[in-house]
């Protein structure tokens, strides 16, 4: 009788060492799921996204064009595309070259990178020689009447919001694609695409 | 005598002229002077006026509110938006919000008229400041 209550004891551990693990592993999928909300995107369909596009610059249809991506600077984009169109450029066709799901600290990183190789190449700054500058330029007093350009608020807004979207998902997905333009092959490793709206846009910012 | 005061009077006028072209030569005209503040994408001015064809300077300081890379373009364009004429521009990558302004000449050719100024963020996702002044000879 002592024995049996010995490997019933044993037995009912054991099972909760089941359960316990179980769950355990259990809790963690389900936490993944919560966090990781947009659906999974794949090469094929960023393909078919750039044959859209590319349908739909050729095809002037600059409505399609602003519904499947999302550029903060609004109605300028359009003007660029447009511009670029009556120039006689646009998009030809793109190869997907990789994809990949990075998380947002990821990609500032990369940009920051990318950014500080650009400037310290770039851009140099040559000084002018003081006797150069006029008496008074070198006596501009910042307080003197400026007209004080001030920012849409609205486009604030409006980046602010997506930079929120995109901060909660905590990851976004990165494409290199080489980009085949009338007049130019680019090869861009930064085509940033997010899930708003119910659908996949490409995100510039 | 009619002669000799012809002579006087030709060189009297040349003397009298030499101040103007001397002033005109040394002497930068201040053209638009603005300030922006928490920019990230770009600003634009209200109409100033272009009064000709010599090249424009700017006078300027710039900083960001995060220490991010940043490259800002100011733009002396036809009209307002993206897509009007820019006839002169300049880049910098610069922080100079402490330590001296910038005097650098915009590269373009300048037309003279109603012209706008765009400042635009062209590269870094930061929020700018800058303040500075338009000139020209």
């Amino acid at each position: 009788m002592r024995m049996l209550s010995k490997w019933k004891f044993k037995f009912i551990l054991v099972l909760s060492f089941i359960f316990l693990i179980g769950f355990a592993f259990n809790a963690v999928a389900t936490n993944n799921l919560v966090k990781d909300k947009s659906p999974v995107l794949t090469i094929e369909e960023v393909e078919a996204f750039y044959k859209d596009y590319a349908e739909a610059w050729q095809n002037q249809d600059y409505d399609s064009i602003k519904r499947n991506s999302i550029v903060v600077t609004g109605e300028e984009t359009i003007a660029h595309h447009k511009r670029l169109y009556s120039e006689g450029v646009y998009l030809l066709s793109a190869q997907v070259n990789s994809l990949e799901k990075i998380t947002v600290n990821e990609l500032n990183k990369r940009i920051e990178d990318k950014l500080s190789k650009l400037s310290n190449e770039e851009w140099v700054i040559e000084d002018v020689p003081i006797e150069d500058v006029p008496m008074e330029v070198r006596n501009a007093d910042k307080n003197m009447p400026r007209e004080e350009l001030v920012v849409n608020e609205e486009r604030i807004k409006a980046y602010k919001l997506m930079e929120n979207q995109i901060a909660q998902e905590g990851s976004i997905y990165v494409a290199n694609v080489t980009l085949n333009f009338t007049d130019e092959t680019i090869v861009d490793d930064e085509q940033k695409f997010v899930f708003h709206d119910g659908q996949w846009k490409v995100y510039v910012r | 005598m009619k002669r000799r005061f012809l002579i006087i009077s030709t060189l009297l006028l040349a003397i009298a002229f030499i101040p103007v072209f001397s002033y005109a030569s040394a002497d930068a005209a201040q053209i638009k002077a603005y300030t922006f503040s928490n920019v990230r994408d770009y600003v634009e001015s209200s109409a100033f006026n272009v009064p000709n064809t010599n090249p424009i300077w700017i006078n300027f300081r710039q900083w960001d509110n995060s220490g991010y890379n940043y490259t800002i373009t100011y733009k002396v364009q036809s009209a307002k938006g993206y897509s009007a004429t820019v006839h002169c521009s300049h880049s910098s990558s610069i922080s100079n919000q402490n330590g001296s302004a910038q005097y650098q000449q915009m590269s373009g050719t300048p037309v003279a008229g109603s012209k706008y100024l765009r400042i635009e963020v062209t590269s870094g996702a930061t929020y700018t400041n800058g303040y500075g002044e338009l000139y020209q000879n």
